[in-house]
């Protein structure tokens, strides 16, 4: 009896929890479907909005900026961040330590000082380009983000493969491409899809070392929000946020598979 | 005939530690060599030099009279089997077998009969389509052989391969193993740290001991004839009494004053040394046994039942312990406490320089005698 009232009670806590984390979610989903002018009055269920969203250039212009800033912010951390991830854990040195270091130090630095830092770094090297701006000043944290993620996968992959592909008659390039690349793959795109996730939400760097004109989607819904938000801005939230859950989800999967089974894709 | 491998004088220091210090060895066509040692005795490391994954600071390796100290790995005429197999994971078992094969361009209809070819050798040609991790350890060892034999190399090269197998599956892949290199005539070269694995399989036994070569030869030499007491000890077990020399008798006195006579004396530098016998040499009586044989008196203070065989302890007036196996068949059980004789022939007893690493007998120093698990 006593035990049943326990269940009941840890029952309806888990749901107000539940409630409690997706509320708000719920309550945007609902509200992109506003039939009403201004967001925040329910008027009557439609999809407007959503086809209006493909009416506003400006949103346009903001999602065209916040994708290939994104995109070239990714080129960057995966290259990058994957060299750093094998080197630390297949080389190890002198340095592999304060090195890893470093790498955590980026990954727990408050956002508002890289941005700030980053802003008078811009200005002083005289980059003017919005979109390069974006991307490389998100790309900082994200190579880091992409060298622990290849660092983990790298360090379960025995070394002892790479010689025996050698020992097998591969010579040093070839074992690389043919073993150690696929092997590491599920790493290298997971790493990807999150750098390309951290890049499209991202709002604080890009508040400050945006150029006028090259607004990314966050910066441009924020600055929308003053003005007062209508049905379109909540339509463009939900579906970059169908987006990030899908690119989110394919990373975890991603990354599952690969620390299970070695498996490419 | 020219040599299989040919190792000559090299030298490998890591830092401090020399791994090894001027190892010559020669591998002959066609041989089943085991490199024997504990660990940190240079084994594998010999091992990695002859396969080309370390270089040796001085010191030149020829494989088929040809010197391949500068080649790098992918172009030696070797295969090796690695300790943890090192299967490629995202390959099915016949791709990880063609691998090698690709890398020499071998092609098409070549290639699958080839690859079919080593798989039969190993009987896994029904695991073709599998997944490394879908094997258990004895498959996967299967498949690591397959890959690397199928390359048809000169010398094939085993890394303690037998070592992350259970007992009784490891004796099968032992003989296995004996079988396959009587018949592809191919020179193996194991690296074990398993004495019972090397007298098992082995033409020739070399025990590497701190970065040298502490005794090579055939099994038999090195059971029979051990020339330091190292080799002794780590050829099955062995009890050691430690005690005064008389070199020109051939014969040695214990702390409790017995005179112990040997056949055989290895080369002795100073007054004192070890006299050895192997506890299935010795033989226990009530009666005072023939002065022709070394004879002790000393008192059972410990028995282990071994199935055939028993074991005891007998603790001698010096406190040293000498271990007895005696055979259940003709013997009667002898209870703890019994003050008894020991006795061994003198062609069974062996006098060693001293050794720093072993000692006199006792129940501590003396390592289980019952086969490693």
């Amino acid at each position: 009896m006593q035990r049943d009232i326990i269940g009941i009670l840890l029952k309806a806590w888990m749901i107000l929890i539940i409630g409690f984390l997706f509320i708000p979610i719920l309550v945007v989903v609902l509200y992109s479907f506003n039939d009403g002018r201004v967001l925040f009055i329910w008027e009557g269920f439609s999809t407007f909005w959503y086809g209006a969203v493909f009416d506003n250039h400006r949103i346009l212009s903001a999602l065209d900026v916040s994708v290939r800033s994104a995109l070239i912010n990714v080129a960057i951390s995966v290259v990058l961040g994957t060299v750093a991830g094998v080197a630390i854990a297949r080389h190890q040195g002198v340095w592999s330590k304060p090195f890893l270091f470093l790498i955590g130090l980026v990954l727990v630095t408050p956002e508002l000082v890289s941005a700030i830092g980053q802003v008078i770094w811009f200005n002083q090297i005289g980059m003017s380009n919005g979109v390069t701006r974006l991307a490389v000043g998100h790309s900082l944290f994200n190579t880091a983000l992409v060298a622990i993620v290849v660092k983990a996968r790298a360090e379960g992959i025995s070394d002892t493969l790479e010689e025996a592909a050698g020992d097998l008659g591969a010579p040093p390039y070839r074992s690389f491409l043919q073993i150690t690349l696929p092997l590491m793959l599920p790493a290298v795109i997971a790493g990807a899809l999150l750098s390309f996730t951290y890049s499209f939400d991202n709002v604080i760097i890009s508040l400050f070392v945006q150029r006028p004109g090259a607004s990314s989607l966050p910066v441009y819904i924020l600055s929308s929000f003053k003005a007062g938000l209508r049905g379109d801005v909540a339509a463009v939230v939900v579906m970059a946020l169908g987006i990030t859950v899908i690119l989110i989800a394919v990373a975890a999967i991603l990354l599952r598979r690969g620390s299970k089974k070695v498996n490419v894709l | 005939m020219t040599k299989a491998v040919s190792v000559r004088g090299i030298t490998k220091r890591y830092g401090k530690f020399v791994a090894l210090d001027d190892v010559s060895l020669d591998i002959e066509q066609g041989e089943f060599l085991s490199l024997l040692g504990p660990s940190g005795a240079g084994k594998t490391t010999i091992l990695r030099m002859i396969a080309g994954f370390d270089r040796p600071d001085t010191g030149e390796i020829r494989i088929m009279d040809r010197n391949i100290v500068d080649l790098p790995s992918h172009k030696r005429p070797v295969n090796t089997v690695f300790q943890d197999y090192a299967l490629f994971p995202h390959m099915s078992v016949a791709d990880n077998v063609a691998y090698g094969l690709r890398q020499d361009r071998v092609r098409g209809e070549d290639r699958r009969i080839r690859v079919r070819e080593a798989l039969d050798m190993v009987e896994m040609t029904s695991m073709a389509h599998r997944r490394p991790d879908e094997l258990s350890g004895g498959q996967q060892q299967r498949v690591a052989l397959a890959r690397a034999l199928v390359k048809r190399p000169s010398i094939l090269l085993l890394d303690e391969p037998l070592g992350a197998l259970d007992r009784r599956l490891r004796q099968q892949m032992q003989i296995e193993l004996k079988t396959l290199q009587r018949e592809t005539g191919i020179a193996f070269v194991l690296v074990t740290h398993d004495q019972d694995e090397a007298l098992a399989m082995s033409d020739r036994i070399v025990v590497t001991r701190h970065g040298r070569i502490e005794q090579a030869g055939t099994p038999s030499d090195l059971y029979d004839y051990p020339r330091t007491a190292f080799v002794a000890d780590f050829m099955g077990s062995q009890n050691f009494l430690f005690g005064k020399l008389d070199k020109a008798n051939k014969a040695l006195t214990t702390r409790d004053g017995v005179t112990l006579y040997a056949d055989r004396i290895e080369d002795v530098a100073g007054p004192e040394a070890l006299a050895a016998v192997r506890p299935e040499n010795t033989i226990i009586t009530m009666d005072e046994p023939s002065p022709a044989l070394n004879r002790v008196r000393g008192r059972v203070i410990q028995a282990m039942h071994m199935g055939n065989t028993m074991e005891y302890v007998v603790d001698l007036p010096s406190g040293a312990e000498v271990f007895s196996r005696q055979s259940r068949k003709h013997a009667t059980d002898i209870p703890i406490g019994s003050e008894i004789w020991l006795a061994w022939d003198r062609a069974d007893t062996a006098i060693f320089p001293l050794d720093d690493e072993i000692n006199e007998t006792t129940k501590r120093s003396h390592k289980t005698m019952r086969e490693p698990a």
